[in-house]
């Protein structure tokens, strides 16, 4: 079975060859790697580039503690639609902080995936979206920021791992004091990952290698807190498992950590198809 | 002109009295009906007054308080030097104010410099301030906004039962919405149903502030926004002061509005 990394080129530069490396390191099925998704879709014509910033438009979070979604029957603004216009096909451009309903947009990019040739049973597509992401989350009727959406097609957001997780709690609370958050972010370093970091392709890579097992076992989280499939919610946990920052300038390691048992999994996957 | 052994010219309380109420009222007169009318002087009210105003727009700004500036005069934790991610230096450049490179990309003025600069040349360009002045109503003709109710200020401290103090209206083509997170102008639509703005606008998401340029122009024919407000009218989180971001949101609204009067006209 193949399976696709969409954006990877567009969202992660010439870091995209670091993911490459990291997933060859784990013996699994090398990704192919594709256009960004947007850049897919219209190629395959189905849609139009007007319905598609539309659609996003619809598909924004105006406020994570809403206790409902996004209103589709709602028109967007004449300035969404062009604001998501504009970055359709050039997403290494486009702002962010604006979060997007998850789930839907992977119920919106399902049908134009399967049209553009990618299905569950062959070329499995992983998204990479310059795009926060939000899930409801029922225990306690919220939205909240997410690294990832998993099922068909894996939805990964950039910002999201730089955002999602949660950074040390003085850091929050500094923040709300109204300290500038250029100079916060810079006192707190270490003790995240934030955008440009050396760490990002690896995390990228964890959380493909955990969509795709997924969507291959229908169980994607491991209890060991030392394996990229661990469902990690602090930087501190995700700094524990890919180390320190200065380790990859020096390019030591280009390891996607795994417990033995889904380092066997993933090596499976290659022999077993 | 002076007499000798005084200091200064023999002028009467009356003519003082008549020179300040008859350029105020020839003023007010010629405002009546002008081509931009912006609600609020921070400073993305006043650099886009300022560019609009060179570009020969008869520009009224509308200022609740009396003095002019928002937030602009002090940066954060109310220590007055100000901070500007590039490329806002440049409009720094354009309007003469000093500042230095803290780091790449981030530079530092004083607040008073670059607040009273920064009003200085919106005045030079020629845009006139009605300030102590409430935004209080829009005005609607064939779906498009044509102008604002406003009254003084103080009329809103008075006693109820001293408040059939009515408004008055001024004409425009274009009202711009740079009342900050209150998003006053773009609210009073949506309390008339003709707008949907989302919730209270409190998201507080890290978000890159290209975000409120990018999202700058018109939302209603007739009413663009600028700034703060562009974040509550578009539920963008909200963050902090971002002066540059506030400068280029200013200068957008005017590059938008001035191509749309050539458009349309
Ligand atoms: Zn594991």
């Amino acid at each position: 079975m193949d399976w696709v990394v969409l954006g990877a080129e567009e969202l992660l530069g010439g870091e995209a060859r670091k993911l490459k490396a990291s997933i060859e390191e784990t013996g699994s099925p090398l990704p192919a790697f594709a256009p960004y998704v947007y850049r897919v879709i219209l190629e395959e014509k189905n849609a139009d580039k007007e319905t598609l910033a539309g659609m996003l438009a619809k598909l924004r979070i105006k406020e994570l503690t809403a206790k409902v979604g996004p209103n589709e029957s709602v028109e967007p603004f004449p300035a969404e639609v062009a604001f998501e216009g504009r970055f359709l096909t050039s997403p290494e451009k486009k702002p962010y902080g604006i979060p997007y309903e998850g789930a839907l947009l992977q119920v919106f990019l399902r049908p134009l995936l399967k049209q553009a040739g990618f299905s569950r049973l062959s070329s499995l597509p992983v998204v990479l979206l310059p795009d926060l992401l939000a899930t409801f989350e029922p225990s306690d009727r919220r939205y909240h920021l997410r690294m990832n959406v998993l099922g068909f097609p894996a939805l990964i957001s950039i910002p999201g791992i730089v955002l999602a997780p949660a950074k040390p709690r003085e850091y929050y609370l500094l923040k709300r004091s109204g300290l500038d958050p250029a100079g916060l972010n810079r006192a707190f370093k270490a003790l995240f990952i934030d955008h440009g970091d050396s760490r990002l392709p690896r995390v990228v890579a964890g959380l493909a290698l955990q969509a795709l097992a997924y969507l291959r076992t229908g169980n994607a989280f491991c209890d060991d807190a030392r394996c990229s499939l661990h469902n990690a919610h602090w930087h501190h946990e995700l700094i524990a498992l890919y180390g320190p920052d200065e380790a990859q300038n020096a390019g030591l390691s280009q390891d996607i950590p795994l417990c033995s048992a889904h380092s066997r999994m993933v090596k499976d996957w290659k022999v077993t198809p | 002109m002076a007499q000798e052994g005084r200091l200064f010219a023999p002028v009467g309380e009356k003519e003082i009295t008549r020179a300040i109420v008859n350029t105020f009222a020839k003023q007010f007169v010629e405002y009546v009906e002008s081509d931009c009318i912006i609600v609020g002087a921070g400073p993305s009210g006043l650099i886009a007054g300022r560019d609009l105003a060179r570009q020969g727009l008869k520009t009224l700004i509308v200022e609740r308080n009396n003095y002019l500036g928002g937030g602009f005069w002090i940066g954060g934790y109310l220590l007055n030097k100000v901070t500007f991610r590039a490329p806002g230096e440049k409009v720094l450049d354009e309007i003469g104010v000093p500042y230095e490179k803290a780091q790449e990309g981030l530079f530092v003025a004083d607040g008073p410099h670059a607040c009273s600069k920064l009003i200085a040349s919106a005045c030079d360009a020629g845009v006139k301030f009605a300030n102590m002045t409430i935004f209080d109503d829009v005005v609607l003709r064939d779906n498009r906004v044509q102008g604002v109710v406003v009254n003084w200020t103080p009329v809103r401290a008075l006693p109820r039962e001293i408040t059939c103090v009515d408004p008055i209206a001024l004409e425009t083509k274009i009202v711009v919405d740079a009342t900050g997170h209150d998003a006053l102008v773009v609210k009073m639509l949506e309390s008339k149903g003709l707008l949907k703005v989302p919730g209270h606008g409190s998201m507080w998401v890290e978000a890159s502030e290209d975000l409120v340029v990018e999202h700058t122009g018109e939302v209603y024919p007739g009413l663009f926004v600028c700034g703060m407000s562009v974040t509550t009218t578009y539920g963008i989180p909200r963050m902090g002061p971002t002066f540059s971001g506030m400068l280029l949101s200013g200068k957008r609204v005017a590059e938008t509005i001035l191509e749309s009067l050539k458009i349309g006209r």
